[in-house]
């Protein structure tokens, strides 16, 4: 982390008001359920799919589960598969963009290649093959949103390393005799890993996007699961669409501001790192 | 141009063979037995069960099967769907047409709003158009594309009542173009929403590098109208960047509008591919899997070819 850099963070308005708004949020998804004692289990035989009243604050779903219960259940999984999928998917693309960024030759070659293969083909399809093949459980879906995600921090992390490359302290570390490892380590990779804080910021953001869809279209996280994009589902009846708001929108909203507020995080750290950027 | 051109294609082919490769090995590993699952257990004699591990090679390593896969896709027999009885070939066929309606409809849309914007906001950074275009690409990246569908049919079917929201023809209703025409506007509303949010930041990044250069600055200078600096000196050089997004999106719209095809009962390859994965359909799957490929296959090849036509360093193999 560059001097300057926490300064610089704190004079970007809107990253500062998403990191309270995320760190609100995410208090309130573990405190909440304690606090008023909600389970997002237990079913209600005699409240079903009612509106928001005293006791069910944002009101009941088809099995008379709570609602907000639910939400802040869903909200955990889906952060969870969202920052685990994406530490996964920087795991992988940091050592792979090292080696295509720092060498030449056959490997470079073909990490670049296999890279190619997977931008161009639509991600969705991918995890659709796989969470049918190899299960749709929580940590099923992260660990294959994380490794199919490798691609974009790899590409990032060889195009600086790559550029940096050129630069003339890589040049006066040979002539100080460094070996080409330690140069790559010690000189280029402190140098070439910072953007990657912006993509990890992104690829969360992704991953939550994606595994909402997964989970809207019935192949993502299982009820009785919880998760932001399966509450959603029930939404696909147009009975449920036009008459029972709550069950559906409260999940959209949760996902649209904390997907803005992660993206909004990512731009601020992006801007801090480098303040030539934002004069252009 | 001729060698430009071969190597371009020969470099992109591995692409279709990775794809498939990935997809069929993938499914060869799922776990349960592919002949129960399509008969359903205990319905076979052994004799028969033992004849059907013939027919599909069952008895060979995968790799082998992947090349006889490839064999015979390529000889043009696609298999039957386990799923329907139908052939692959002809289940395909039916659907691409609407799928490519929709995703070529959404593209042109979005290429036609945001190139002006995208201009309009690099030529006047911080101005109102500036900030319409800033809105509609944070719009397009943050709210996911089933959300702003179910927010569409929820106003425009449910409570305007101006469009209808599920399929592709009114049933029961002599099929006209304005019917396909009105049932089109919402998925191509909420697919070229998206797009145009990631043209515009394409387009506005690039043309605002280009409007630095020095040749913008001469070609000022000489006195060209500004309209002209924009479109015929900027837009042309910002173009290469602009090109690759909207080549690199076919694909996803082809196999990637999945979501928006199901909410909207789209009769496409997306709604039909997770129609496949539900039925373990494993023909059905290599089968669109495969299609997708080529058409990343071709929009590569037709990109390098757009390339030539935009930068002469390219067509005469400088670069």
């Amino acid at each position: 982390m560059r001097k300057g850099f926490l300064r610089r963070f704190m004079h970007h308005v809107p990253a500062l008001v998403s990191v309270i708004v995320l760190l609100l949020m995410v208090l309130a998804l573990f405190l909440l359920p304690v606090i008023l004692h909600l389970d997002p289990y237990t079913t209600d035989m005699l409240a079903m799919n009612k509106s928001p009243r005293p006791g069910h604050i944002l009101g009941t779903d088809a099995t008379g589960r709570n609602i907000l219960a639910r939400l802040c259940e869903g909200g955990k999984i889906s952060l969870y598969i969202g920052v685990g999928s994406a530490l996964i998917s920087m795991l992988i693309g940091i050592p792979l963009g090292l080696i295509a960024g720092g060498t030449k030759g056959f490997w470079s070659s073909l990490i670049m290649r296999i890279s190619d293969m997977f931008l161009s083909f639509p991600a969705m399809i991918l995890v659709l093959v796989s969470v049918a093949m190899f299960g749709s459980s929580v940590s099923g879906i992260m660990l294959i949103l994380g490794i199919l995600g490798w691609p974009a921090p790899a590409r990032l992390l060889s195009a600086n390393v790559m550029s940096e490359r050129e630069k003339s302290y890589v040049m006066s570390a040979k002539l100080l005799g460094r070996s080409n490892t330690y140069i790559l380590f010690h000189c280029i990779l402190p140098n070439a890993i910072s953007p990657l804080w912006t993509s990890l910021a992104f690829r969360i953001s992704q991953s939550m996007i994606l595994e909402s869809g997964l989970s809207f279209l019935g192949a993502g996280v299982q009820p009785p699961l919880a998760s932001w994009g399966n509450m959603m589902q029930s939404a696909t009846s147009l009975v449920v669409l036009t008459t029972r708001p709550w069950q559906w929108l409260p999940a959209g909203l949760c996902l649209i501001v904390s997907v803005i507020c992660i993206n909004f995080v990512g731009e601020g750290i992006r801007d801090a790192l480098d303040p030539r950027l934002k004069l252009n | 141009m001729t060698r430009y051109l071969l190597k371009r294609v020969l470099l992109a082919i591995p692409i279709f063979f990775g794809i498939t490769a990935v997809v069929y090995i993938m499914s060869s590993l799922a776990p349960g037995n592919v002949i129960n699952i399509m008969a359903g257990e205990g319905n076979l004699t052994r004799e028969a069960y033992e004849a059907l591990v013939l027919e599909y090679h069952l008895d060979q390593p995968v790799v082998v099967r992947y090349f006889l896969w490839l064999k015979s896709f390529v000889a043009g027999d696609w298999g039957i769907a386990s799923s329907t009885s139908q052939s692959v070939y002809t289940m395909i066929s039916v659907r691409i047409g609407s799928t490519l309606l929709l995703s070529g409809t959404s593209i042109l849309v979005a290429v036609l709003f945001a190139l002006p914007l995208g201009v309009l906001s690099a030529w006047r950074p911080y101005s109102v158009w500036d900030h319409l275009s800033s809105v509609i690409t944070f719009i397009g990246a943050s709210v996911p594309n089933f959300f702003l569908s179910l927010l569409c049919i929820w106003l425009f079917a449910v409570q305007l009542r101006i469009l209808p929201s599920q399929g592709m023809y009114t049933p029961g209703v002599p099929q006209t173009l304005g019917d396909l025409a009105s049932h089109m506007v919402l998925p191509v509303l909420v697919l070229s929403v998206q797009l145009t949010g990631n043209y515009l930041k394409q387009t506005r990044g690039a043309v605002l590098e280009v409007l630095g250069s020095e040749y913008i600055r001469t070609a000022r200078s000489k006195g060209i109208t500004e309209k002209r600096v924009l479109v015929r000196h900027a837009l042309r050089n910002a173009l290469i960047p602009i090109v690759t997004t909207i080549a690199l999106n076919v694909p996803f719209l082809i196999g990637g509008a999945v979501v928006t095809e199901q909410v909207f009962s789209w009769p496409g390859l997306g709604s039909l591919m997770i129609f496949a994965i539900e039925k373990r359909d494993y023909n059905l799957i290599m089968g669109i899997t495969a299609v997708i490929a080529l058409v990343v296959l071709i929009v590569n090849i037709f990109m390098d070819l757009v390339y030539a036509a935009l930068d002469p360093r390219i067509r005469r193999g400088l670069q």
